[in-house]
């Protein structure tokens, strides 16, 4: 194998960009009807242009930089990530750099630069990371996985991701610790760890899950009396306001307006934008997007997603390096978390969290970070080598 | 290498696996958008239309009211109020914080605290001594029996612990007890009419007192101060019991509406157009504001001057003498354009809205009713002559006239001298019964029937239709024994209002026609300018509701005998209107009454009630007056005379010279006469 001469096919993935070009116009044009409904007067639709445009010219340098130096220096990006964390966390809530926004201390305000979210930037460092020990930790037990080894590799996993998500759960950013948690999920499901292992690592949680929700709507007391009563009052009061927003009124205000909005838009969309949406340019661009032009807008732009993250698996697929196939796996795992999540809360079926949509929502951090993890993929597509016997 | 080969070729199947867990997930995302905008759409659209709330909108002012002459006579004044929005999110701690910082800007009445109030913040406020009210057992035996052990604290406090709250507290729970009064994420009025420097105070700390706003308010002002608001209304938030008609009308929670007679009546008409502002201030200085503007004002058909003549008179006539009544001193009297159906003017000394709702014996004024039904039902003619002597009735005390010199007597003597027994007679004779006979019940019954019929033909017993949310249909005393029927044809038994004994007049004066009495002629498009009207949006007509069944012949004959009480050699009201400068038909009514005194609360069985009807002039009709002075005492019992007469003659008086004066007084404004115009007009058309 060592022996034949890799060659490299160097093809641009012009499927994709196209496929990224449109979630930039799509982008821009609803976040100007966001702004049309008078809750700002920023101009966010040229900034978020300009976003676009920054972010396409760090995906393009990124495509070009073979994904497998990554292999090597994972542990410098993880130790540079996790310092942005340790900083926010020792710095903040600090009024000049650090503020406190919305509860919680999650973004660096830099002259000139803006606001930087660390998290953003660490839950790529982290795909990279875990991609890296699964690819290091398969080659090493290529022969004899067991499922003691499958535990090492669960052990081994673990183990960067724990101080992130308790750096995280101080600031508290609980979404991207449920994001981490995805991205785990889905690189543990691709690394081979047995099938056993991993139908008890997701059942437990999902059984834990449906217990919940049974017990919410059938013997709230129970809940009351244990779980509530360890969580935040704020935490409670989304819950409350994610299954029952019509009844906690205050708590599930936002997601009571995205439904209404949404649900106006009905088939073809309304004209009626007299309903207050609220971080409409943000968060709840999905509701922009539905109620103006209901349901079809909306399944397009779900659909448009699912092109995307087919095209990353088919770049898996093509891939013959198992780290970039790894890669890809996380990715996916990241972005279809964030669509589901940020969809479902516009749509009631999950808790409102800070979660933007990526590529659509506006957000200079998430457009660039998400772009940069994409350049990634296109540059394992990029440099992927075909062996001649294989 | 088979091994790694192994867990290599896994790798393909595992990112599908991967990929339908994604699969599942985006078609659960279409499934509920599709559930939410497909199936449940129309629900959220309708929500969207009712629901949303993306403007502050600021209120309008209500129309204002003129009087027949163009004269202001209801406006608004701009007056700041502070309101409290409440949140279910606000904890009982916050909302006490907020009101202890408020009542220091604010000097508010603590005159409306109840008891309730003061038992519920002071719960509140002092916790520990709430909780030592009861004990454990009590507490425990509250639960068990379903009892709210809150209500049980209530009952404990005592006025002694009550007292505790004193001084600046009382004001905290004055400001308390309002904030929580409202609906949540509403604003509630907290205080109305601000003075400047506490609007100043709370405006530049408005920052902190989350939920507290101050709102731009039209309060009513009466120009002629005292005159006729009775009969305006008043204006005030919304009933709660009335909520949801409101709403559904698109107001708002917060919004004022008019809550009683004109200001009701005519809601819709008054009800300004809001102005909009977007919401948040980032849009307020894009000018993404309109402008709300006035409600329609309404031209009432009173004519303000001739009011406050009318108010003048009565209070010169009974103001002051309580002694001449049983109880406390009353008058109403109502003026109205026969033609038209037009109020005039409309007084009531104790409670101007007495006139529509309540109800006396009206006495001889009920005559010509009873003598046109007798002429159409065939059983008196113009040549039937009878002898004015007592009835004795079985179980009745006798009947006889007031005056004993009457002797025998047609129709026209019937009213001139004010005849009891032609009115008896008319009666027994629609009961077929003769003197000295037996009462067939039958007969009786229809008797009553008869009687009534007419009476209602002339509003007498029956609502007459005036523009006001509710009126009194008068009492009626069912199936008396026959003596009563007897009474009820001279007017001793069913009860009427001044109003239905006003149309009841207003119809005699128009020839059998009974028009529906209205307050409002017009309603106008606002003006900004105040003084001039704007243009007419609706012209309230005249609405004929019934004409008499009665022949014209006979109608003439009655309005005959009018003429003759006021000039006829023995008219009972020739001393009153024999010297006026025009022509009246008139009649006047003594009912004997016996009420009870409120202050010694004995049965007064001298009491009578006084009463007027008239038109004037004669031939062509312009005003039509009922007085009742009721429950006083005559002058050989120590009261006085002619009272209702008496009014009657000076606010005709007043309605002549008024009319008289009026052209040279307003003959620059244009608006009067295009009214006189507009009303020429009507008069052709009929």
């Amino acid at each position: 194998m060592n022996g034949n001469y890799p060659s490299t096919e160097k093809q641009y993935d012009i499927n994709m960009f196209f496929v990224l070009f449109l979630f930039a116009v799509i982008s821009c044009f609803y976040i100007y009807f966001a702004q049309q409904m008078g809750q700002y007067d920023t101009n966010f639709y040229i900034r978020q242009g300009i976003f676009f445009v920054l972010a396409f010219a760090v995906a393009f340098v990124t495509v070009h930089f073979d994904y497998e130096y990554y292999l090597n220096m994972h542990w410098v990006l993880y130790g540079f990530g996790l310092f942005l964390l340790l900083a926010l966390d020792i710095i903040g809530p600090n009024e000049m750099i650090a503020p406190l926004t919305n509860g919680a201390v999650s973004w660096f305000t830099l002259p000139i630069i803006g606001s930087v979210q660390p998290s953003e930037l660490m839950r790529i460092i982290l795909i990279i990371t875990l991609s890296a020990i699964i690819y290091r930790h398969n080659q090493r037990y290529k022969e004899n996985a067991t499922l003691k080894t499958d535990f090492q590799l669960l052990g081994k996993m673990a183990l960067p991701i724990l101080p992130v998500v308790l750096l995280l759960a101080r600031q508290p950013d609980m979404g991207s610790v449920m994001l981490i948690g995805a991205v785990f999920v889905a690189l543990m499901v691709v690394s081979g760890i047995s099938y056993k292992i991993v139908s008890v690592l997701i059942g437990v949680p999902l059984l834990a899950f449906a217990v919940f929700i049974f017990l919410f709507f059938q013997i709230p007391a129970v809940l009351d009396a244990t779980i509530f009563a360890l969580m935040d009052q704020y935490q409670v009061n989304r819950i409350n306001g994610w299954l029952n927003p019509f009844e906690y009124a205050d708590e599930g205000f936002q997601t009571v307006r995205a439904l209404t909005a949404i649900g106006a838009g009905q088939l073809l969309g309304t004209t009626d934008d007299s309903i207050y949406i609220p971080e409409a340019h943000t968060d709840f661009i999905f509701a922009v997007i539905s109620s103006m032009h209901g349901f079809l807008g909306g399944a397009m732009v779900i659909t448009l997603y699912f092109v995307l993250l087919y095209q990353i698996l088919m770049i898996a697929f093509r891939s013959n390096h198992a780290f970039g196939k790894y890669l890809c796996a996380g990715f996916i795992g990241m972005l279809a978390f964030q669509i589901f999540q940020n969809i479902g809360m516009s749509l009631g079926l999950l808790p409102v969290t800070g979660f933007t949509l990526p590529l659509l929502s506006y957000g200079g951090t998430s457009v660039i970070a998400t772009m940069f993890a994409l350049g990634m993929i296109m540059s394992i597509r990029y440099h992927s080598k075909s062996y001649m016997f294989d | 290498m088979a091994s790694r080969k192994n867990r290599k070729s896994h790798l393909p199947k595992r990112l599908n696996v991967l990929f339908f867990a994604v699969f599942i997930l985006f078609s659960a995302l279409i499934l509920r958008l599709g559930f939410i905008q497909i199936v449940q759409g129309d629900t959220y659209e309708r929500d969207l239309e009712e629901a949303s709330e993306p403007v502050t909108r600021i209120d309008a002012p209500r129309g204002v009211m003129y009087d027949r002459n163009g004269e202001i006579a209801v406006d608004n004044q701009l007056i700041l109020s502070l309101t409290y929005t409440n949140s279910s999110s606000v904890s009982d701690e916050e909302r006490l914080d907020i009101a202890e910082k408020l009542s220091g800007y604010l000097e508010m009445d603590t005159e409306g605290i109840t008891d309730r109030d003061l038992k519920d913040y002071w719960l509140l406020t002092r916790e520990e001594e709430a909780e030592s009210l009861l004990s454990e057992e009590e507490m425990a035996s509250a639960s068990e029996d379903g009892v709210d052990p809150y209500d049980l604290q209530l009952e404990k406090i005592t006025d002694e612990q009550l007292s505790d709250i004193q001084g600046t507290e009382l004001e905290v729970v004055a400001v308390w007890r309002e904030m929580i009064s409202g609906y949540n994420d509403s604003p509630q009025r907290v205080k109305e009419n601000l003075t400047r420097e506490e609007a100043h105070e709370i405006s530049v700390r408005l920052e902190e007192l989350p939920g507290v706003d101050l709102l731009r308010d039209s309060n009513r002002q009466y120009v002629f101060d005292e005159s006729f608001p009775g009969f305006f209304g008043s204006v005030g938030s919304i009933p709660r019991e009335t909520i949801d008609e409101y709403l559904a009308l698109g107001y708002d929670r917060s919004d004022l509406v008019g809550t009683s007679f004109l200001e009701e009546e005519y809601e819709s008409a008054l009800r300004g157009v809001k102005g909009e502002l977007l919401d948040s201030e980032e849009a307020a200085g894009n000018g993404a504001e309109t402008t709300g503007s006035r409600g329609n004002d309404l031209v009432l058909s009173v004519d303000m001057a001739l009011q406050q003549d009318l108010e003048t008179i009565v209070d010169e006539q009974v103001g002051g003498q309580s002694g001449n009544f049983v109880n406390d001193e009353d008058a109403y009297a109502v003026m109205i354009e026969p033609s038209t159906g037009e109020i005039l003017a409309a007084s009531g000394y104790q409670n101007q809205v007495g006139t529509v709702s309540s109800s006396f014996e009206m006495g001889s004024t009920v005559k010509m009713a009873t003598v046109m039904a007798g002429l159409q039902e065939g059983v008196v003619t113009a040549d039937t002559y009878i002898n004015d002597t007592p009835i004795s009735l079985p179980g009745s005390s006798d009947i006889s006239s007031a005056s004993d010199t009457i002797g025998s007597v047609n129709y026209l003597g019937a009213l001139e001298k004010s005849s009891n027994i032609y009115m008896s007679e008319i009666a027994m004779r629609l009961a077929d019964y003769e003197r000295g006979g037996t009462f067939n019940s039958d007969k009786v019954q229809e008797a009553y029937d008869t009687m009534r019929y007419y009476y209602n033909q002339f509003g007498l017993g029956t609502e007459t239709g005036i523009d006001l949310p509710s009126e009194s249909a008068g009492i009626s005393g069912g199936y008396g024994n026959p003596g009563n029927l007897l009474y009820l044809s001279f007017g001793q038994f069913d009860t009427y209002t001044p109003m239905q004994l006003a149309q009841y007049v207003a119809t005699i004066a128009n020839d059998g026609y009974r028009i529906e009495p209205h307050f409002v002629k017009e309603v106008r498009q606002s003006n900004p300018d105040k003084s001039n009207m704007g243009s007419i949006s609706q012209q309230i007509q005249p609405s004929i509701m019934n004409k008499l069944s009665v022949d014209d012949e006979y109608i003439d004959m009655a309005q005959e005998g009018m003429l003759e009480v006021v000039e006829g050699s023995s008219g009972t009201a020739r001393s009153y209107f024999g010297d006026a400068p025009y022509e009246v038909a008139g009649k006047t009514g003594t009912a004997q009454v016996t009420v009870r005194s409120e202050g010694s609360g004995e049965l007064v069985n001298n009491a009578v009630n006084q009463a007027f009807v008239g038109y004037a002039p004669y031939d062509n009709p312009e005003v039509a007056i009922a007085v009742i002075v009721p429950y006083t005492y005559l002058e050989e019992n120590g009261g006085r005379n002619g009272v209702a007469n008496t009014i009657a003659r000076q606010a005709m008086d007043a309605y002549f010279e008024l009319k008289e004066e009026r052209p040279e007084v307003d003959a620059e404004n244009e608006e009067v006469i295009e009214q006189q115009e507009e009303e020429t007009g009507e008069e052709t058309e009929e």
